[in-house]
């Protein structure tokens, strides 16, 4: 059980970690969560408990942990920016970072909290159905709604087109030219 | 539909459609290639860098830790934590009587098997393999290992600070 856990967590305690610090804003806060949800996994584990798909488990009991300890927080989507400070390596370049964060400031500014939920579950590599599992929708609700949020991000990159330094024209540039290059 | 299907989430045949009108739609194949670029950036965008593999590592040796001290204390402590949460679903979802005869099973095992083996064929066979899952997993769920002292706060790795 103990090898099987410590499987587990190297698989995916780094997304894990990355999505609590993105939800909870904290990182050290993170830490402690995915702690506790792993010991969770190790407790029912050891009384027979069976799961299909570990990951999404331990996704959704992270999710919902989280969200019990925000819920006297009045911090939702702002927190998202600070957990990106403080999870960062510190290797990048400060221009690139800055502008990273706008672009997360502005996408979170865009999108409602169920679709930015859905895309920073996509963005750690889950699966519709997963997603679908961990947020308790159905699987063609994520696939619209995830097609919402791109709609959504795409139109507030058209209008910020023309004026270069906004958060989002950089990286829409680079799409435009990168795509000018493959076609 | 595009998305769906550049993030590979379309059944087989719905693929090959799309597959087949890429063949012969340039504006289709262009777009597919713009969302791609765009999908890339977005999501490295929302996805923060991840934490650096010493400090993930400490975790893990934390973790092992906790996982040991729990197992120690497993029988004794927090079995019966997981039995008093379950004995709350147990009422909630099938009333006292029926509850009181599950629990009396669960105390009845004698091979040392866990709570939710001895259930397990209970809850699927009245509730369904979904709603029983779920109910397990409400279980875990509630239990709050925090104040244990396997999870002590002097346990815990805390990350390195910033800068």
């Amino acid at each position: 059980m103990e090898h099987e856990v410590a499987a587990l967590y190297t698989s995916h305690a780094p997304s894990l970690l990355r999505y609590a610090s993105t939800l909870a804003g904290d990182s050290s806060g993170g830490q402690d969560a995915i702690q506790e949800i792993f010991l969770r996994y190790f407790v029912a584990r050891t009384e027979g408990q069976q799961f299909d798909n570990p990951k999404a488990w331990l996704f959704r009991v992270l999710r919902n942990h989280l969200l019990d300890n925000l819920k006297s927080s009045r911090v939702k989507n702002e927190v998202a920016m600070e957990g990106i400070d403080d999870s960062s390596d510190g290797q990048n370049d400060p221009e690139l970072h800055y502008h990273r964060i706008e672009m997360v400031r502005t996408i979170s500014s865009l999108l409602a909290p169920r679709e930015l939920e859905c895309v920073r579950l996509r963005a750690e590599g889950l699966r519709y159905e997963e997603i679908a599992e961990i947020l308790d929708l159905r699987q063609g609700t994520v696939g619209a709604t995830l097609a919402r949020a791109h709609k959504k991000v795409r139109r507030a990159m058209d209008r910020e087109d023309d004026v270069k330094d906004t958060p989002i024209a950089p990286a829409h540039a680079m799409a435009r030219e990168e795509n000018s290059y493959s076609s | 539909m595009l998305l769906a299907y550049q993030d590979g989430e379309l059944t087989e045949r719905r693929a090959r459609k799309v597959s087949q009108h890429l063949d012969r739609c340039l504006q289709c194949r262009l777009e597919l290639d713009c969302l791609k670029i765009e999908a890339q950036h977005f999501m490295a965008a929302v996805a923060p860098p991840l934490l650096e593999a010493p400090r993930l590592a400490g975790g893990l040796e934390s973790l092992l830790g906790k996982v040991h001290k729990l197992q120690a204390a497993h029988r004794e402590e927090v079995q019966p934590r997981i039995q008093e949460h379950l004995a709350f679903q147990l009422k909630t979802f099938f009333g006292p009587r029926a509850a009181a005869l599950i629990e009396d099973r669960i105390a009845a095992r004698e091979d040392g098997s866990g709570v939710f083996s001895a259930v397990e064929p209970l809850f699927s066979a009245f509730l369904g393999q979904k709603a029983a899952d779920l109910l397990a997993s409400e279980v875990v769920e509630g239990l709050d290992l925090s104040d244990h002292p396997a999870s002590k706060p002097e346990a815990v790795q805390r990350p390195l600070p910033v800068g």
